[in-house]
């Protein structure tokens, strides 16, 4: 059977489709559904901003329009560097920074360590990393008042020491989690190669490994530090007088005096920052945590 | 090589000792604790009560509505986050360009405090100053509805936190789902003749059943250990219907000080958590036995 | 007319211009095949004809029909793909009776079909397994089986034997031969296997770079190449190219080759001067019997038990001859190859098919 090719032209070419509106509506329907969504997600964060840079009266309107008008630096002015018997919102970040940077370092050095002892040499057999893993599911709302206990008998209290503590020892099955991936993923045989040339255990790991290892490092350092950031639990019933963090004092703008929105949204903003640029980071990562960290 | 395994305990000791530190040693203190009775006054040593505990939290009413809240919350906010999850995913999965920044976007409200999230919900939501009541005002003329002192507006506010919260979470869980079934599956049941519902129903939900599970799993340990958001939003009110599990435990240790009472609570808490993980983790083996 | 037709189908992703501008006609019942290497647009058509990808301009018609804004299932298309694409989650069983569920057919129906199909795809014995629990040649016929499951007017076949074992890839062609026999349904195979395409084909179509080259038989297509790129595609060894210029292209010809050697040839269309590729294929080589002699420089031999070839430089240029044999041993050629004047095929500059006779029984001249 021989096929015989057609006689170019003979018919009148014919558009397949219009390209114009019904393609294009093909295309836009996931849009119809994420725009609502983005609206939903964003608007709160749009008020908090809004609220923060808007004078009294327009925050006190009933019913409280929408748009931004009579803005004012007043609020912000407030929070930044404090008035009267508020203190400056800054003296709490820089808290929250220190004791995050702390325990989230603290955290790593155990934790990084730890998923390479087990994810390299596979020690504990199968047992260790489940019950690793267990820990992360340990709520501290339910340890709350041992650890307290505890604190008061070795009077950590109130300290940023007890708090960086136990933060980072919270920290530890997270970063686990995270790494151990990353650990088994990343080539044995780097280790070996540095072994064979006459490297000990400690240089391997230290110039060979880490080094490979630092995308999953930083992950775990943001995810981290973002934890500790936005804690309150731990930090609220741990501390709260001399070591007090932002996610700790935000409430106390909330007198029985007066609702002091417009501090709270001006000391919200700068206590969100972290984590909204912690969102363009979790995006990327999130996915391929969740895929290292396998369905478990 | 020589050594290795002592280099990796030495490794992975302290981490150990740590968890150990910080887990176990308080859960073992705080199960004495729970069949012990404490006296307010700081002189009487604790007694040994054995379950009297427990009865007493099955008697407590406020206990018993502490449990019904967090469960409506529990299971109205799941089914919400799954099924907006799923469709924010599903649209999502069809989006090329700009995918990326568009979660990023998405995930702000999962990013910052559960606390900081019900103190803007609270100013959203007050009846006279927020945006809520002047949205619906303004789009419906609906009349300004009193959210955080009455009820069911009290529960609905913070179901819709924390749906606000958690669903680009669970979306983003699912889409990856979503990436792992095969383009030209997909295909072959165009081909075998599947409208748009049923090459969903048959081929893509079934697929994703092992992400469900691992969304919901996070998102029940979630609910179930909601405390500031809630406390700030509602701060339990009207009266107490709106208290969760997690706002009384707190109540029992910290504003009472029944530490047996509390340290019971939380004993139940525990041994309800681990029992969800063994059911999920029943479910989860059983599929993948068959992937 | 039935069977299928391409009228001026163009495809575009974005800026890319993956068809441009199909004219093409299949008769029905034939088993044709789109060849050619990848990115050529083969597997676009094939997307194009099934309905998976919208084409940018043009039509498609099945049996006369315009179809372009059916789906495949109001197509009436089957398709089996490269991965084979079975649902994972369900039985085998589950998978063939997948389409006829589709089609709402009653589920008495449904389990007699499967069984039909199992039984003749001898695959009774898998119904209840998974395709996790499946080999290659296993999830294989599965593919077929969901595909003839139901009455289709087309069948497609996206590379089904690429990720086959060689064995399995021959003993799988066969059955394909054996369906297409028995159903005498139209069928479209896509692959870059010339291999597979030469033995499967009663239709090629050559395609490169979005366009066709050449629609044949596969004989045809071997024997009679249109240009130098189906006449290199097809043939494996590949055909040897001698480059040469034209030295009269009037009745008594000649093209001087690169080397020097001279071949006579009859009227050309081209001009003195012109560049001219004479292609030989290996097969056409021989130690003694033919009209042309051309000189030959051995480098290597190799003896693959069934063939023979000998490598080395055919009047300078590269060259393969495939080896005969003589009283049960390869025979090699020395210091000059054989070539029968009809075995010459002429390519133009542009690498278009000079179809002219070569004459005269002339021996070397220099």
């Amino acid at each position: 059977m021989t096929g015989i090719l057609a006689a170019p032209a003979v018919r009148p070419v014919r558009r397949a489709r219009p390209t114009s509106l019904r393609h294009r509506m093909k295309g836009l329907w996931p849009w119809l559904i994420v725009a609502p969504f983005l609206l939903f997600s964003l608007f709160p964060i749009y008020w908090i901003v809004l609220t923060a840079f808007r004078a009294q009266d327009d925050i006190f309107q009933s019913p409280v329009s929408l748009l931004p008008s009579n803005l004012t630096l007043a609020n912000i002015r407030t929070v930044w560097f404090g008035t009267g018997p508020n203190e400056p919102v800054i003296y709490f970040l820089w808290t929250s920074l220190v004791i995050g940077a702390a325990a989230t370092l603290v955290g790593l050095v155990l934790g990084v360590a730890c998923a390479y002892a087990v994810g390299r040499f596979r020690i504990g057999g199968s047992f260790l990393p489940g019950f690793i893993l267990s820990f992360r599911y340990v709520p501290a709302i339910a340890l709350i008042v041992p650890f307290w206990m505890m604190f008061r008998a070795l009077g950590l209290l109130d300290t940023y020491t007890g708090l960086i503590l136990i933060y980072s020892l919270f920290s530890i099955p997270l970063i686990f989690w995270l790494l151990l991936g990353y650990v088994e993923a990343s080539p044995r045989e780097l280790d070996e190669a540095a072994y064979v040339d006459g490297a000990s255990h400690w240089r391997a790991m230290w110039h060979v490994s880490l080094p490979v290892l630092m995308p999953g490092i930083a992950i775990a350092a943001v995810f981290t530090f973002i934890g500790i950031w936005n804690e309150f639990l731990l930090a609220y019933q741990l501390a709260g007088n001399e070591v007090t963090t932002v996610t700790v004092y935000l409430p106390r703008l909330r007198t029985a005096i007066a609702e002091l929105y417009g501090e709270i949204a001006a000391a919200s903003l700068l206590a969100v920052l972290p984590g909204i640029a912690f969102a363009a980071v979790m995006q990327r990562y999130l996915v391929r945590g969740l895929a290292f960290g396998g369905l478990k | 090589m020589r050594g290795s395994r002592r280099f990796a305990w030495t490794l992975a000791t302290p981490s150990l000792v740590g968890l150990v530190l910080v887990s176990l040693v308080p859960f073992l203190w705080m199960t004495w604790t729970a069949f012990h009775t404490f006296s307010p006054n700081p002189t009487i040593p604790p007694r040994f009560s054995g379950l009297d505990n427990l009865w007493a939290l099955f008697a407590d009413p406020q206990y018993l509505q502490s449990i019904r809240v967090t469960l409506i919350v529990l299971v109205v906010s799941l089914v919400l986050k799954l099924s907006l999850g799923f469709a924010l995913a599903w649209a999502l999965y069809h989006i090329r360009r700009g995918r990326a920044l568009v979660i990023s976007l998405l995930l702000i409200p999962a990013a910052i405090a559960p606390l900081i999230a019900g103190l803007v919900w609270w100013m959203l939501f007050n009846t006279k100053f927020g945006a809520v009541n002047a949205i619906l005002l303004g789009l419906f003329g609906i009349e300004p509805i009193q959210w955080t002192v009455s009820m069911p507006w009290a529960l609905i506010a913070i179901i819709v936190a924390t749906v606000w919260q958690s669903v680009p979470f669970v979306a983003v869980i699912l889409l990856g789902g979503l990436t792992t079934i095969p383009l030209e599956v997909l295909d072959a049941s165009k081909v075998d003749g599947a409208s748009r519902w049923r090459e969903l129903r048959f081929i893509v939900l079934p697929l994703m059943r092992p992400f469900f599970l691992v969304a919901s799993l996070f998102m029940i340990i979630d609910l179930l250990r909601l405390f500031e958001m809630p406390q700030f939003l509602t701060s339990g009110g009207p009266g107490n219907e709106t208290v969760v599990q997690g706002m009384y435990l707190f109540k029992l240790g910290f504003t009472f000080f029944d530490l047996g009472r509390a340290s019971m609570m939380s004993l139940i808490y525990i041994l309800v958590l681990t029992a969800i993980g063994l059911i999920f983790v029943r479910l989860m083996r059983s599929r993948s036995a068959e992937a | 007319m039935s069977g299928i037709a391409f009228h001026g189908v163009r495809k575009s992703f974005g800026a890319v211009e993956a068809l441009k501008g199909i004219d093409l006609e299949i008769p029905s019942g034939t088993f044709t095949v789109f060849l050619g290497p990848s990115g050529c647009g083969k597997t676009t058509l094939m997307r194009v004809l099934a309905g998976l990808e919208a084409q940018t301009e043009g039509d498609v018609l099945i049996e006369g029909r315009v179809v372009n804004e059916e789906t495949p299932a109001e197509r009436g298309v089957g398709m089996v793909f490269q991965s084979y694409a079975l649902y994972p989650h369900m039985t085998v069983r589950e998978n063939l009776g997948f389409p006829l569920r589709m089609g709402d057919k009653p589920k008495a129906e449904i389990a007699a079909r499967v069984d039909e199909v199992a039984r003749v795809l001898q695959i009774e014995h898998l119904l209840d397994r998974r395709p996790s629990q499946l080999s290659g040649g296993q999830k294989q016929r599965v593919a077929i089986g969901r595909t003839v499951a139901l009455d289709r007017r087309l069948f497609l076949f996206d590379e089904p034997l690429s990720n086959l074992d060689a064995d399995l890839r021959v003993e799988m062609r066969l059955e394909l031969q054996r369906l297409h026999r028995r159903l005498r349904s139209t069928m479209v195979y896509v692959t870059h296997d010339q291999v597979e395409a030469l033995a499967l084909a009663d239709l090629i179509v050559i395609m490169r770079g979005g366009t066709i080259e050449q629609v044949g038989a596969p004989d045809r297509l071997y024997d009679d190449p249109a240009n130098l790129f189906v006449a290199t595609f097809l043939g494996s060894p590949r055909m040897n190219l001698l480059q040469g210029t034209v030295e009269d292209g009037g009745a008594s010809g000649r093209i001087r080759l690169v080397s020097g050697d001279a071949i006579p040839a009859g009227p050309l269309p081209l001009r003195a001067g012109e560049a001219v590729t004479v292609g030989i294929r290996p097969e056409d080589l021989s130690v003694d019997s033919g009209d042309l002699a051309l000189p030959f420089e051995p480098e290597m031999t190799e003896h693959l038990g069934a063939n023979g070839y000998a490598y080395g430089r055919v009047a300078g240029a590269r060259a393969t001859v495939q080896l005969a044999r003589r009283g049960g041993a390869f025979v090699a050629p020395e210091g000059r190859v054989m070539v029968r004047a009809d075995a010459l095929r002429l390519f133009g500059p542009d690498g278009a098919r000079l179809r002219a006779p070569v004459r005269g029984r002339e021996a070397l001249a220099s």
